[in-house]
């Protein structure tokens, strides 16, 4: 009934589940669609759909008024209010789309041609009402809290629009010249004037050239082979509406004891804002070997992110909230590989399995951002990244380190340090510049947020009535930043990781791992590469053996298939995360996602 | 119509459906023109004055409420309570430019800035019927709130940009920062010209905007901390001269409900219960009030400054001061301005902050609760107690005992000390009904003056965010800042009188470049022509 264990640094969640109330939230949705297919003349169809989609949201909180207080220390936790907070959220939703579909086969040529308009259409009305002092916890309707001034609504009302006009031809030769070409124009409310609308064409083609005469020879052991290449733009259009819209915002004030109405600028109006758009090429080919047991495919890719649309810092002498911004250009280059062997049983029950493996190598660089930047952002105890030139987006970031100082003399000899009192054990910051003060210009890249490498191998194998799957993932070059408690070593009064335990330096234990620690100060813990543990893994994903009953043995019934199974999810990893109990599968960041589980399934699949 | 009739004749509905597409898509030839309805198009705005109005008003967010607290807590008078906390490592000595603080009051200073800029850069556009008395007032008022800003920039960082007029993002990623001299002069002009356009005084509805007078204090100000001695004695002469002002009665009672706007306000931040709030009793309150946070406490290096009832310092052997027992026999204001052991607190509890008290105030007993013993009163209303967090006390940003100080600080610099100095000196120290100390008489000589000018100062404004200022101009910081933060003095179980250490590690300060704040990393980032302050 009273949790103990109450602090003041925060409150016990047990008493918060048991003691502060409720949340309840109801989301409905209500959908439809009406289609119709008109042929009108032969190898013509024209199609459309029409569909609205209207969500209606709600929610309420309430907060208790409540004591309660810790039997052993005598602490008070205080709640005197009660509180609800009622949120409507209701948005609605039109899509409608208009498809013209032309196809024709003639002789060897194949022809299919799609001419197109759609156009979706979104409304939201949010409302949220605010009510305190109710009688007691029990009374929760929003008309019995306060009538004063205590109470509070607010709200908002949005709309978007998109409208596109596209078209496609496929042309293909007896199957063995392939080619598409497509086009775009998407207009978007998120931006205006001349900014609105995009074009975005594409083109790719194909040649199988195992389907040729000449080919032939060769075609016994390398039975299919194609050569692929494609070249195209897209759009992207994800940025907060109305980006562009030059408004002021309610910002009210009060004189001589009453409240006056006020308007001001609030955020910068990016009326140049417009579509980022990124231009593809790929190269590519698929080929199949040994009666297509075996098969590769590979592609070589380099993608150009124009005008890539980010939320980056404005200079505050502006006085405005910055807002997005068409910020540059990012490269994405690489190659991806993938292959797949499979065994096919030789007699029925007979030993058979099936491997697939893949790697990809990508390449991450921003290649511009029209003259501005670097962007850093992020603290000390949370990630530091920046973007800049030359380095792949969002690099950690921080002072390159060089191990731990052992000895008064050494520190002289050492020059620039972190923190004027440095002493033994604290940390050898580089002087990267060499201006005799370690400050934020001695920052250089310490990490990368993205794998360079990522790759897994999925295997599957039979024996009889036994199966066995298996699916290993993995990336490399990839770091991750310790951050929040595992970063402070507990200096600021927090808890810590046990990997501390015993391992800092001190006089008698200079050959520690982690520097000494001081209390309330960053010097030991600054952004640095110290914080930065290499995130490369190797996990087995997935696990499942299973086994077929074979349904002989228990006679005749009006079972089909009775297949029992024992499966396990996460159930190893090799990562020097390991021993800071992370998952490299999580962004950096202080580690308050939810764990992955580890999960054990004993499971039967029964078929009728 | 024959069109609609051939569609129908034929029952050609292919084309039918055809056209109803096409009307769908008119229907909505507005998809992408989405007009938001809650937010005012900048091209509806700027029509009439009363927009003007609307827009002067919304300046006067940017005035600081509850932030002018923090920094006192960076010099010797106050302590920045929780070591973790970003003002901490600006009190140690161990920040960089890449503190939030610095940016967040480089940011909101600019912001109020390009506020005003906005305003000053639209307000013409106003048409129809207006009324230019009142405009030249809305004009008066943007001015000096942007001036405002740009004292407090002058005395954290030096010469910043001088930004005028609204800036395009490529502007603001090239602006230079001026020189100091160019700053001061800004401000002296701007407030000059708005003090010719602002009216001496406002009636009920419109009390708290700026007056004639809140713009010249403001010059008086800036000109003591550009050290313009004689532009800042002759700023707060005319305001003494006016008679306008007095001192209130009640030191006591001078931060709470019952003194708003009474007349020693010359410029307040004003605050609705409830509506438009601030935070200052969750922010300062002891930890027994309403989990009060402490944020920011009082040091021993402020109690010992105030003089004892005689008018001594306590150093002085005939002061009656007794170091067992320091609260004792003291300037009345010590009392009224901080929390000591004994006194009543909102709750009506008594506050007890020695280590041995056993109280939720006791020192060490939380890593809330103050860590020197002490507690700010100022602002601190029993009528706060049930909401500490919407409190509508309006908050003093410049009052006239300010102006007093400022007019004896400038004239004794000048070497012009004459009777109005001592007066203005003997208002604040004798002419309160609460606060008695022994009048100045002539017999002091310059240097005895300054001393003194400097410690009313900072007793008298304790808290109210003017100290750091104070000690940068002076340049007594590297003096009073560095070294152990200590507290109450209080008899521990053995009996002996024990003076609270604030926990924490020395204070430093670098004479070479703490000063000044360095310019925001994350500004000069953004902006290559920013250039450091020197050695930072």
């Amino acid at each position: 009934m009273v949790p103990t264990d109450l602090s003041t640094q925060g409150n016990n969640p047990l008493m918060l589940i048991e003691k502060s109330g409720f949340k309840k939230v109801n989301e409905n949705y209500l959908s439809s669609i009406v289609k119709t297919d008109i042929q009108l003349v032969k190898n013509l169809l024209f199609t459309s759909q029409f569909g609205v989609r209207v969500n209606f949201n709600n929610s309420k909180t309430f907060l208790n008024a409540f004591d309660n207080k810790d039997r052993n220390t005598g602490i008070v936790k205080s709640f005197p209010i009660n509180s609800l907070t009622e949120i409507r959220d209701n948005s609605s939703e039109y899509t409608w789309n208009n498809l013209l579909t032309y196809q024709l086969t003639t002789g060897p040529n194949h022809i299919k041609a799609l001419a197109g308009y759609s156009q979706i259409h979104n409304y939201q009305n949010y409302l949220t009402a605010y009510r305190e002092r109710f009688y007691n916890n029990d009374i929760t309707s929003i008309g019995q809290g306060a009538d004063d001034a205590t109470k509070n609504n607010s709200g908002y009302d949005v709309q978007y629009g998109l409208r596109s006009f596209f078209g496609r031809i496929n042309y293909d030769w007896k199957g063995k010249y392939l080619l598409e070409v497509n086009g775009r124009y998407d207009g978007s409310s998120r931006f205006t004037g001349d900014k609105q609308y995009g074009f975005f064409p594409s083109a790719s083609a194909g040649w199988l050239l195992s389907k040729e005469e000449f080919w032939k020879p060769i075609g016994n052991w390398l039975n299919e082979f194609k050569l692929r290449a494609s070249w195209g733009k897209t759009g992207n259009q994800s940025v907060d509406l109305y980006s562009y819209y030059s408004a002021l915002i309610a910002a009210g004030y009060d004189f001589g004891g009453k409240s006056v109405q006020g308007y001001r600028l609030d955020s910068y109006a990016n009326q140049q804002l417009g579509w980022e758009s990124t231009t593809q090429y790929d190269l590519g080919l698929d080929a199949a070997f040994l009666n297509n047991r075996l098969t590769f495919t590979l592609d070589y890719y380099n993608k150009v992110t124009d005008d890539i649309l980010l939320n980056l810092d404005i200079p505050a002498v502006l006085g405005l909230k910055p807002s997005p911004q068409n910020a540059g250009t990012v490269l994405n280059r690489g190659w991806e590989f993938s292959a797949n062997y499979q065994q096919r049983p030789s007699a029925p029950g007979a030993f058979a399995y099936q491997l697939n493996a893949n790697f990809s190598i990508n390449h991450n660089e921003v290649t511009d951002l029209k003259g501005t930047g670097p962007y850093i952002a992020g603290s000390d105890i949370d990630p530091r990244y920046i973007i800049a030139k030359g380095l792949p987006i969002n690099t950690l970031w921080g002072y390159k380190t060089d191990g731990i100082f052992q000895s008064p003399e050494e520190i002289k000899a050492y020059g620039a340090t972190y923190a004027t009192n440095t002493k033994p054990g604290d940390v050898k910051y580089v002087d990267l510049n060499g201006d005799g003060i370690i400050n934020a210009n001695d920052m250089a890249a310490i990490g990368n947020s993205f794998p360079r490498y990522t790759f897994g191998i999925n295997g599957s194998f039979n024996f009889k009535n036994f199966d066995l799957d298996l699916l290993f993932q993995g990336a490399a070059k990839v770091d991750t930043r310790l951050s929040g408690a595992l970063a402070e070593m507990g200096n600021q009064e927090g808890f810590t990781h046990e990997i501390f335990t015993d391992n800092y330096w001190t006089p008698t234990h200079t050959d520690a791992r982690f520097p000494r620690v001081v209390k309330y100060d960053l010097r030991n813990v600054a952004t640095s590469d110290r914080l930065v543990v290499n995130g490369s893994y190797l996990r087995l994903k997935n696990i499942q053996l299973g086994y077929t009953i074979p349904l002989n043995a228990i006679g005749k019934t009006a079972i089909n298939k009775l297949r029992v199974y024992l499966s396990a999810t996460n159930l190893w990893t090799i990562s020097k995360l390991n021993e800071w109990n992370l998952d490299p599968e999580a962004e950096s960041g202080r580690a308050v996602y939810y764990p992955q589980t580890g999960l054990y399934t004993l499971g039967v699949n029964l078929t009728l | 119509m024959n069109f609609y009739k051939y569609l129908c004749q034929k029952g050609n509905w292919i084309f039918s459906f055809g056209l109803f597409s096409l009307m769908l898509m008119g229907c909505d030839k507005n998809l992408l023109d989405a007009v938001p309805t809650d937010r005012l198009s900048e091209n509806i705005f700027w029509k009439s004055q009363a927009d003007a109005e609307l827009a002067v008003n919304a300046l006067y967010n940017d005035l600081d409420g509850a932030e002018i607290f923090y920094s006192d807590a960076l010099t010797d008078i106050a302590h920045v309570n929780q070591p973790f906390a970003v003002d901490a490592y600006i009190e140690l000595g161990t920040y960089d430019a890449s503190s939030s603080r610095l940016y967040n009051t480089w940011s909101s200073a600019y912001k109020g800035i390009g506020a005003a800029n906005y305003f000053l850069a639209n307000v013409g556009k106003i048409e129809g019927s207006r009324d230019e008395a009142l405009i030249a007032r809305f004009i008066g008022e943007a001015r000096v709130l942007r001036a405002y800003q740009y004292i407090k920039l002058a005395y954290l960082f030096g010469g910043v940009p001088l930004v005028k007029a609204p800036l395009t993002l490529e502007e603001g990623r090239a602006v230079q920062r001026a020189d100091l001299k160019e700053i001061y002069d800004f401000i002296d002009t701007e407030l000059e010209l708005a003090a010719a356009s602002l009216p001496e005084s406002y009636s009920s509805n419109d009390v708290g905007r700026i007056t004639r007078w809140a713009a010249l204090g403001l010059k008086a100000r800036s000109d003591l901390y550009a050290g313009r001695f004689e532009a800042a004695a002759k700023a707060a002469k005319t305001i003494i001269d006016s008679k306008r002002f007095e001192l209130y009665p009640l030191y006591a009672n001078l931060f709470t409900y019952a003194a708003e706007n009474n007349k020693e306000v010359l410029l307040d931040k004003q605050f609705l219960e409830n509506i438009y709030t601030q935070s200052v009793f969750n922010l300062l309150a002891p930890y027994s009030q309403q989990n009060g946070q402490s944020t920011y406490v009082p040091t021993k290096a402020l109690t010992d400054s105030y003089e004892t009832s005689s008018g001594l310092v306590i150093t002085d052997t005939n002061s009656g001061y007794d170091p067992k027992n320091p609260s004792k026999n003291r300037d009345p204001r010590l009392a009224f301005s901080i929390f000591l052991d004994g006194d009543p607190l909102p709750n009506g509890a008594i506050f007890h902050p020695a280590p041995n008290s056993g109280t939720a105030d006791a020192v060490g007993s939380t890593y809330i609760a103050s860590t020197t013993g002490f507690n700010i009163k100022k602002y601190i209303d029993k009528k706060d107690l049930a909401n500490p967090s919407k409190s509508g006390l309006n908050i003093m940003l410049l009052r006239y005992a300010e102006i007093l100080l400022t007019y004896a600080e400038a004239k004794i610099e000048l070497g012009e000390i004459d009777g109005s100095v001592y007066d203005a000196i003997n208002q604040i120290r004798n002419s309160r009904t609460d606060v008695k100390l022994p009048i100045i008489s002539n017999q002091v000589n310059q240097e005895q003056l300054r001393q003194l000018v400097r410690r009313e100062r900072t007793v008298e404004l304790a808290f109210e965010g003017l100290h750091l200022a104070d000690i940068r101009r002076w340049k007594t910081a590297e003096k009073v800042v560095p070294g152990k933060v200590y507290g109450i003095t209080y008899q521990n179980n053995n009996g002996e009188a024990v003076v609270v250490e604030a926990a924490s590690e020395s204070r430093v300060f670098d004479a070479k470049k703490h000063y000044l704040w360095p310019i925001p990393q994350r500004e000069i980032n953004l902006n290559p022509n920013l250039k450091q302050n020197p050695n930072w």
